[in-house]
């Protein structure tokens, strides 16, 4: 068994805003890896869609070797390497076996440093892209959201999704070059996080920064500033519908923006009202009008979005078949007005409490859930000991603290509602 | 060869880092998994039903009794005040239930110290289901919501689709889920029987993976299930029902959105035959990887977004699957072709050592990975065990590694035929958003 305190058994190598963490588990050969570093695009003019096709074009070869001899020589030990957008960052995650970890750092480090750029590999990259969109296109999940996050964010917020023709047309006039002068701006060291999990007791967390981050410049950014729509009173207002033909099973949203950052003293009551409200089976919303109204499949309440740089928004989903639709939402906005005005009883939120609890305690049970643990802390500022401390930290909110948060910030009549599908 | 033993039951065998034991007074497999460093227990039951078992006009029911069991019995119901899903997740258990065609599997993630709690519950709904009427209604909505949530997808259409069309006698033909009006018209007394013939405990196999005290567990299963009497279970055995497909089977499916796709699908044999271990390996060759076959001529070339290649691994016969996603629904024809001249190299050429070793090599590491945490360890022992024997699962490295050249093109040859072909395709049709 491993020891309670995590973190005393971390080893770290930091360097002003990167660092480098090495965490050594008692499991046979596996290396979980992950990291980021931070960039900064220009949401206003769609520059996230630039970013999204970076990162397409990392595993697409470098300049010393094609995206096959690398893709050979990862798999020849079956181990991956795979990069993601975040907004305002960039991911990247490993997996391998620790005999072929020093493999796996030299080629993140290729693909980071020196990316081919290939004009045939961008422009079947484009066609996937494109492709993607025309699945969304019929996706009620996807339509919904994207609806609403243009009700609630303003322009220039991460998460505000660029609508459908928009994103076909800044894709097609992408070129290879607008690609690599983005790369050149933003991928760098600056916030730059590595962490690695598992059988690495001979790995130093420096040898590892220094392979993955060798020949990277230094970058730094301004200050931005990201934002919310104004509110509006929405109640009674009419709802927002996408028809999409052929499906009979409509994805319903409900919600509203928040004025509040991952660090407000505020964020950790609301997360444990609104988990009380949506967050599992337990809830409230599951219990009423899955299991009590038999109404929908899933339904589910939820902060979304809410990052230390930029505020979010709290949303429920519901998904209804056509014949219950009216009735669905009906009862969904009835039952959350309930939930807001009347006082949260002590009971549940202490169950939300340890059912919190129980699942950090699981998600630290691989390397894999470490690593995105100890990263995800890194990422927004909290303490390498925050991996022993949020349970306590959990543990400490008061029913009072939660029922000021739900009272400051869950506002029924803000509440804009989006509906995708057949009717 | 096993080294523990615990009163009350039977140690039978112990390989690959998981011993098993039988449950003496009823029957009931345990297998013990000690695996991850952290004190977080997957607590899993198998019970060997699934939509294999169910007849016509009775599609759906497994699926609709999964459901059905976390609504409760006398001691843990909402009329008890201690739902199922509220008492394990109010220790911070993951909690949930799948059902597919052999199997239904209900598990809790939780940390070890409440793995108490799992094994009572379990032992409770094995027999104590209380499949209140009017519950069952409300059920049936939620999951009429399910399978139109389903019907929403093109991919799983079109995967339905050419199931049904390979198989027109054996139950694989039906999907998991049911048919509409099955669902629709199931009634309690229905669910009842269904229950009464395969949750009995001589036709399930606990499974406990992770950090846990074995003797404290095993204590406590023998303590809960151990009273629970055995019974007779009917034996489906649809050897020889499924007549012989003499001659290529297409379908087509046509909704709006969605990608154009194509299926090409040939009947294997059971997940316990000789040969599945080269058909799952040729899958990896076809199919995994920038490196892969299939990505070099498919996705490399620009002419589809995504492919697939994959062996179903069942207790029956089942279905060796290539999938090809295009953005232009003309490229169908062309991906059809290219479908056919790789299978006609599989049966002329041998594969190359390179392919080989490479297919073996990310067994491997997928076989550690799979130790990392008790999840992916549960996963992988379920669907053995659906498929008759939790060993297929601790042996399929060892025989993926002894797999040759010539198997692979002995399997190509045997199983790759025209006759025994389905080939599905979906097409986005023209209405407008």
């Amino acid at each position: 068994m491993q020891p309670t305190q995590l973190a005393e058994r971390i080893l770290v190598y930091a360097v002003d805003t990167d660092v480098s963490m090495v965490l050594p588990w008692d499991i046979d050969s596996v290396v979980s890896l992950r990291g980021s570093f931070r960039t900064q695009p220009d949401f206003a003019a769609g520059e996230e869609v630039i970013q999204d096709l970076l990162v397409g074009m990392l595993d697409k070869g470098t300049e010393k070797q094609s995206k096959l001899a690398i893709s050979a020589l990862l798999e020849d030990c079956g181990a991956s390497i795979q990069f993601s957008s975040s907004h305002l960052g960039v991911r990247f995650d490993a997996r391998c076996l620790k005999s072929d970890l020093p493999l796996v750092l030299r080629l993140l480090n290729e693909q980071l440093r020196t990316p081919a750029f290939s004009e045939r590999e961008f422009d079947l990259l484009k066609d996937r892209f494109l492709a993607n969109i025309q699945r969304m296109e019929f996706d009620t999940g996807s339509r919904a959201s994207d609806a609403l996050s243009r009700h609630i964010y303003a322009f220039n917020h991460p998460s505000r999704a660029i609508p459908l023709p928009d994103l076909i047309h800044k894709i097609e006039q992408t070129g290879v070059e607008d690609i690599r002068r983005y790369w050149q701006s933003m991928v760098g060291v600056n916030h730059f996080s590595v962490v690695t999990v598992g059988d690495v007791s001979r790995f130093h967390p420096r040898e590892i920064f220094s392979s993955i981050t060798e020949g990277l410049s230094a970058i730094r950014f301004s200050p931005a500033k990201y934002e919310l729509n104004p509110g509006h009173q929405y109640e009674n207002q009419e709802i927002e519908h996408i028809e999409i033909a052929d499906r009979s099973n409509l994805d319903v949203l409900l919600g509203h923006g928040l004025p509040l950052l991952k660090r407000s003293p505020d964020f950790l009551p609301l997360y444990l009202s609104v988990f009380a409200l949506g967050g599992n089976f337990s809830s409230r919303l599951m219990s009423t009008i899955r299991d009590r109204d038999g109404l929908t499949y899933g339904i589910r309440s939820s902060l979304s979005g809410i990052h230390t740089k930029y505020p979010g928004a709290w949303i429920t989903n519901v998904t209804l078949s056509r014949e219950k639709l009216d009735a669905g939402i009906e009862k969904t906005k009835s039952e959350i007005r309930s939930f807001i005005e009347e006082t949260t009883p002590e009971p549940l939120i202490e169950t939300c409490k340890t059912t919190l609890i129980g699942s950090h305690q699981i998600q630290l049970s691989t390397t894999v859930g470490l690593a995105a643990t100890l990263l995800s802390n890194q990422e927004e500022g909290f303490p390498i000991e925050r991996i022993d401390t949020y349970s306590e930290e959990i543990r400490s909110v008061s029913l009072n603290e939660v029922d000021l948060a739900k009272e400051k910030y869950l506002m029924s009549d803000q509440i804009k509602i989006v509906t995708a599908g057949t009717l | 060869m096993i080294v523990a033993e615990y009163p009350g039951f039977n140690a039978l065998e112990s390989e690959g880092g998981i011993d098993s034991y039988r449950l003496e007074s009823n029957g009931l497999e345990v297998l013990l998994a000690p695996s991850g460093a952290a004190p977080v227990s997957t607590f899993m039951i198998t019970y060997k039903v699934g939509s294999r078992d169910e007849t016509l006009g009775e599609t759906g029911a497994t699926h609709f009794l999964e459901h059905m069991m976390f609504k409760g019995t006398k001691k843990y119901s909402k009329k008890s005040g201690m739902t199922i899903f509220n008492v394990l997740q109010a220790k911070g258990a993951r909690v949930n239930a799948t059902t597919w065609n052999d199997r239904t599997n209900y598990y809790e993630m939780l940390p070890s110290e409440h793995l108490e709690l799992a094994v009572d519950i379990e032992a409770d709904r094995m027999r104590g289901l209380l499949l209140d009427p009017v519950e069952v209604n409300s059920e049936r909505t939620v999951i009429l919501n399910e399978f139109d949530r389903g019907e929403n997808e093109p991919m799983r259409k079109l995967y339905h689709s050419v199931w049904s069309a390979a198989f027109v006698a054996h139950p694989y033909h039906h999907p998991t889920i049911g048919w509409r009006k099955d669902i629709e018209e199931v009634t309690p007394e229905g669910l009842r029987s269904f229950y009464d013939r395969y949750y009995w405990p001589n036709n399930a196999t606990i499974s406990v993976i992770g950090g846990f005290d074995a003797k404290m567990v095993m204590a406590q299963i023998r303590k809960a299930f151990g009273p629970i009497p055995r019974t007779e279970i009917p034996i489906k055995d649809f050897d020889g029902l499924e007549p012989e497909q003499r001659g290529k089977r297409t379908i087509s499916i046509r909704m709006t959105g969605g990608m154009p796709t194509i299926l090409v699908a040939y009947k294997i044999p059971e997940a316990q035959h000789q040969d599945i271990p080269a058909l799952q390996v040729l899958s990896m060759i076809l199919s995994t990887g920038k490196s892969s076959r299939l990505a070099q001529l498919l996705v490399d070339s620009g002419l589809c977004t995504t492919q697939s290649a994959s062996a179903s691994s069942f207790r029956d016969p089942g279905l060796f699957s290539l999938v090809a996603m295009s953005a232009k629904e003309e490229s169908l024809i062309e991906v059809e072709k290219i479908f056919e001249t790789v299978v006609t190299e599989l049966k002329e050429q041998l594969v190359t050592q390179e392919e080989l070793i490479r297919a073996v090599k990310k067994l491997q590491a997928q076989t550690l990975y799979a130790r990392d945490g008790s999840f992916s360890l549960a996963s992988e022992l379920n669907e053995a065990i659906a498929a008759g024997d939790w060993k297929l699962y601790t042996r399929f490295l060892e025989m993926a590694e002894g797999v040759s050249a010539e198997q692979i093109r002995h399997v190509a040859k045997t199983y790759f035929v025209e006759d025994c072909m389905t080939v599905g395709t979906y097409t986005p049709s023209s209405k407008t958003v």
